[in-house]
């Protein structure tokens, strides 16, 4: 454990992909944090070296223009920290059924309204944007600011840059355990202990348990991701398609969430024919393209919203979202500002809070977080400082 | 989809002995092979053939899959790539016999074209890639790099060793270079190698005989744990005393060099004791036990006394001894060829805390591409081990996903059905 006089004023759970976007954001604050995960970086996201970032999205207006106004922040983030492999290709989410197409138009009327930039292509034009789509297409909602990064970069150059800013990192920090200690916390982990004046639970391994040391349930759901990455191809996506996209490197990536299932880690057989098989129905041509990985990971989403960024109690923050990678640059700042001045920036409070996706506010009728009666004071494990064996097993049964 | 009793996959002498056992006792067997022909290694490097062909004649009516990469493995059931399809193969046994990979060790240069293992130089010379007209040859190891050497000078090409001692098997008309190899060197094809002392050997071909790796990826697959036994080659599967792999699905064997780097002789010993055992668990051995005991004599007797005994004690529940790698090679070299990563990037990664292979994965892509860690995995854990101060046994292995072979879409999107329609 970084060995740091007074401890850090913010321990942030979960080195992924919010959590090192947290850590950037405080750190240009200069507010000095340590970033903790109990295994490496990038935590149980599935192993993919791209990712969308989705400047349009099926879901409430605002969640829409928040996500819109993330990916507008990628370009200076590149020139902040270094490249990340972002490339706006535009994106396009295809239509092939007249049920598709509806939905698609919806998605537009939605997006004009708040006059963002989305628009419909008819078959047409979507073929000549993209040549490669299947000529069996309807249709295509298009739009222009969404791209793609290599979101393992990402959290490598924002961890780096925070850390030259005095920020702390401590990977594989097992046995974690919380508790409130002298108006903070005190973190314990089989790598040592430190002491933090207030935590932020961004996603990643442990969070859920993590809030479960500290009483607090918070709503959360596990997805279930297949991916399937091919060997570095010859170009043949323009755009990021709402399943499938090409690296800048050449790798086709093919993506789908497969529900909340229980189904092992590993991906079946028949997953894998599936994907490839709706693949193949949208872009013909990817055929040809050798598959290298396929990949079953899990994803935390928030329930019931599409995100949760708010204060859970005094000194605890939460962050979890479902498009992690766009929001990641306005989620870091909003839970900068929530530490430093106790409230959220501008442009997030216009949020509806009958919204289900609603921002928790201190009269919010759909809290971040439930309440739970505190399970008990961990209680030491043995060993002394430090040790922690048994520490997780033992947070619930001190009377 | 197919179905068979008993299904084995690789044709060398394990996989062969396995499948002339299954046929022996009637079960309804099926032999997969990647290459086009039978005999694996045995056929390529000089010592097994006669002991290979004569497995081969016992084939019977096994059935035959040549030229057919394996690369899922899902419970029991095998995926199998076949020409331009994907066919699911389930057996209520199956048998892996993928053998070892000789896995270069990386060094300055060893990337180039030109620069490769003994086998690949053994297959240059089956393949009638190599004759008179072959630029310099230059050979360094041991038994194997001599035999290779005699091999080349025989066909008259200009050939040489390099080694502290001249390789056992070379001829005497060799030309031997006393020194250590330090690097190889050219444009993107190789001209010429260094050796520590500073001298210089224009050649067009290096061959350097390297460690054997067992192929455990089906293995691990099937969610069976691994450790790291030296004596066995590095990396191999757990297994109980009749091969069965640990792990969650039971009537998984393994056999031959993927069990543990032994000789020939062995490796066709352990094939058709492995088949032994999964027949008498699915009912299909007369007097199993009489046979049972038989092939253990003859394996007991067949195995060099190192792997021999490192088996036995693997098979008895015993963990290896710690051990310590280190791969000791300057900043600017490549350990990752499929995505160019150097030794000082991974150092640059471990510096920020990757720990393991899977973190340098993420930072750095070394072992994202299309290999699959089969050339950087063995030398990556090496480096990581002794960057880390981290027996090599403790480290945690690469995750390992399917397939393990690249597979066209198409390939994956085989059936006939109409696909669900509005994926993307």
């Amino acid at each position: 454990m970084p060995d740091r006089p007074g401890g850090y004023e913010v321990g942030i759970v979960g080195a992924g992909i919010l959590g090192s976007a947290i850590a950037y954001a405080l750190a240009k604050r200069r507010i000095a944090s340590v970033v903790l995960d109990e295994s490496g970086v990038g935590g149980e996201a599935p192993d993919t070296i791209s990712a969308p970032v989705r400047a349009h999205v099926d879901a409430p207006a605002q969640y829409a223009a928040l996500c819109r106004r993330g990916a507008d922040r990628f370009p200076a983030l590149q020139e902040e920290i270094g490249p990340v492999e972002y490339l706006r290709a535009g994106g396009l989410a295809p239509a092939l059924t007249e049920d598709q197409v509806a939905a698609g138009s919806q998605v537009v009327e939605r997006h004009a309204a708040m006059g963002l930039p989305v628009r419909w292509l008819s078959r047409e034009e979507a073929l000549r944007r993209e040549p490669a789509l299947s000529p069996a297409v309807l249709g295509a909602v298009y739009s222009p600011h969404d791209g793609s990064v290599n979101p393992f970069l990402l959290i490598r150059r924002l961890l780096s840059t925070s850390r030259r800013l005095g920020s702390g990192l401590v990977l594989y920090c097992r046995h974690f355990v919380v508790e409130p200690r002298g108006g903070g916390f005190l973190v314990r982990t089989a790598r040592g202990e430190t002491q933090v004046r207030r935590l932020v639970l961004a996603s990643g391994h442990g969070v859920a348990d993590v809030g479960r040391q500290l009483g607090v349930v918070l709503p959360l759901r596990r997805i279930r991701r297949l991916v399937l990455v091919t060997g570095k191809h010859p170009p043949l996506l323009r755009h990021v398609l709402a399943r499938a996209w090409q690296q800048l490197t050449g790798e086709v990536v093919i993506e789908s969430d497969a529900g909340d299932t229980g189904a092992g880690p590993g991906v079946s057989p028949e997953e894998m024919e599936q994907l490839a098989r709706s693949a193949v129905a949208t872009v013909p041509s990817v055929s040809e393209a050798r598959v290298i990985r396929a990949i079953a990971g899990v994803r935390l989403l928030p329930a019931g919203r599409p995100l949760v960024v708010g204060r859970v109690e005094d000194g605890v923050y939460a962050a979890v979202a479902a498009h992690a990678v766009t929001l990641a640059p306005l989620v870091g700042d909003a839970i900068a500002e929530l530490v430093a001045n106790d409230r959220l920036p501008a442009g997030w409070e216009t949020w509806d809070p009958g919204d289900p996706g609603s921002q928790p506010g201190d009269e919010d009728p759909a809290p971040v977080a439930t309440r739970t009666p505190r399970a008990g004071t961990p209680g030491r494990p043995p060993g002394g400082p430090g040790g922690g064996g048994r520490g997780r097993q033992d947070s619930g049964s001190t009377p | 989809m197919s179905r068979y009793q008993v299904a084995i996959v690789g044709a060398g002498p394990a996989g062969l002995a396995a499948a002339g056992e299954a046929h022996a006792a009637g079960a309804r067997a099926l032999l997969i092979e990647e290459r086009p022909a039978l005999g694996g290694r045995a056929m390529i490097v000089p010592g097994a053939r006669g002991l290979t062909e004569g497995l081969m004649r016992d084939l019977g009516g096994v059935d035959v899959w040549r030229s057919s990469p394996v690369w899922g493995l899902f419970g029991r059931a095998l995926a199998v790539l076949r020409g331009d399809r994907t066919e699911i193969v389930t057996a209520d046994a199956v048998i892996l016999a993928t053998g070892a990979r000789e896995t270069m060790l990386p060094f300055p240069g060893w990337t180039l074209d030109g620069v490769m293992t003994v086998e690949a130089g053994w297959e240059a010379v089956r393949g009638g890639r190599i004759g008179s007209g072959t630029g310099p040859v230059i050979v360094t190891g041991g038994a194997e790099a001599g035999g290779l050497a005699t091999r080349l000078a025989d066909r008259g090409v200009a050939v040489a060793t390099v080694g502290p001692a001249r390789p056992s098997g070379a001829s005497e008309g060799i030309p031997h270079h006393a020194g250590a190899l330090a690097a190889a060197e050219g444009g993107e094809v190789l001209e010429r190698i260094v050796l520590t002392d500073g001298a210089v050997h224009e050649c067009r071909m290096l061959c350097v005989e390297s460690p054997r790796v067992p192929l455990v990826e089906l293995a691990r697959l099937a969610g069976c744990p691994c450790t790291y036994e030296p004596r066995l080659g590095g990396t191999v599967p757990r297994y109980d005393p009749r091969f069965a792999l640990h792990g969650p699905t039971p009537q998984l064997y393994v056999a031959g060099d993927a069990a543990g780097v032994d000789s020939p002789r062995a490796a066709a010993e352990t094939g058709r004791l492995a088949a032994r055992y999964a027949l008498q668990a699915l009912g299909l051995l007369a007097d199993a036990q009489a046979k049972i005991e038989e092939s253990r004599r003859r394996l007991a007797a067949a195995s060099y006394p190192m792997p021999g005994r490192a088996r036995e004690a693997l098979m008895l529940g015993a963990v290896p001894l710690d051990v310590m790698e280190t791969l000791d090679v300057p900043g600017e070299t490549v350990i990752c060829p499929c995505e160019g990563v150097t030794v000082s990037a991974l150092a640059a990664a471990v510096a920020e805390d990757a720990r393991a292979p899977d973190d340098l994965a993420r930072w750095t892509r070394c072992g994202m591409g299309v290999c699959r860690w089969r050339r950087c995995g063995e030398p990556v854990l090496r480096w990581l081990g002794g960057a880390l101060g981290v027996p090599i046994g403790r480290l945690p292995l690469p995750s390992v996903t399917p397939p393990v072979r690249p597979v066209p879409i198409s390939a994956l999107a085989h059936s006939g059905a109409p696909a669900p329609a509005g994926h993307a």
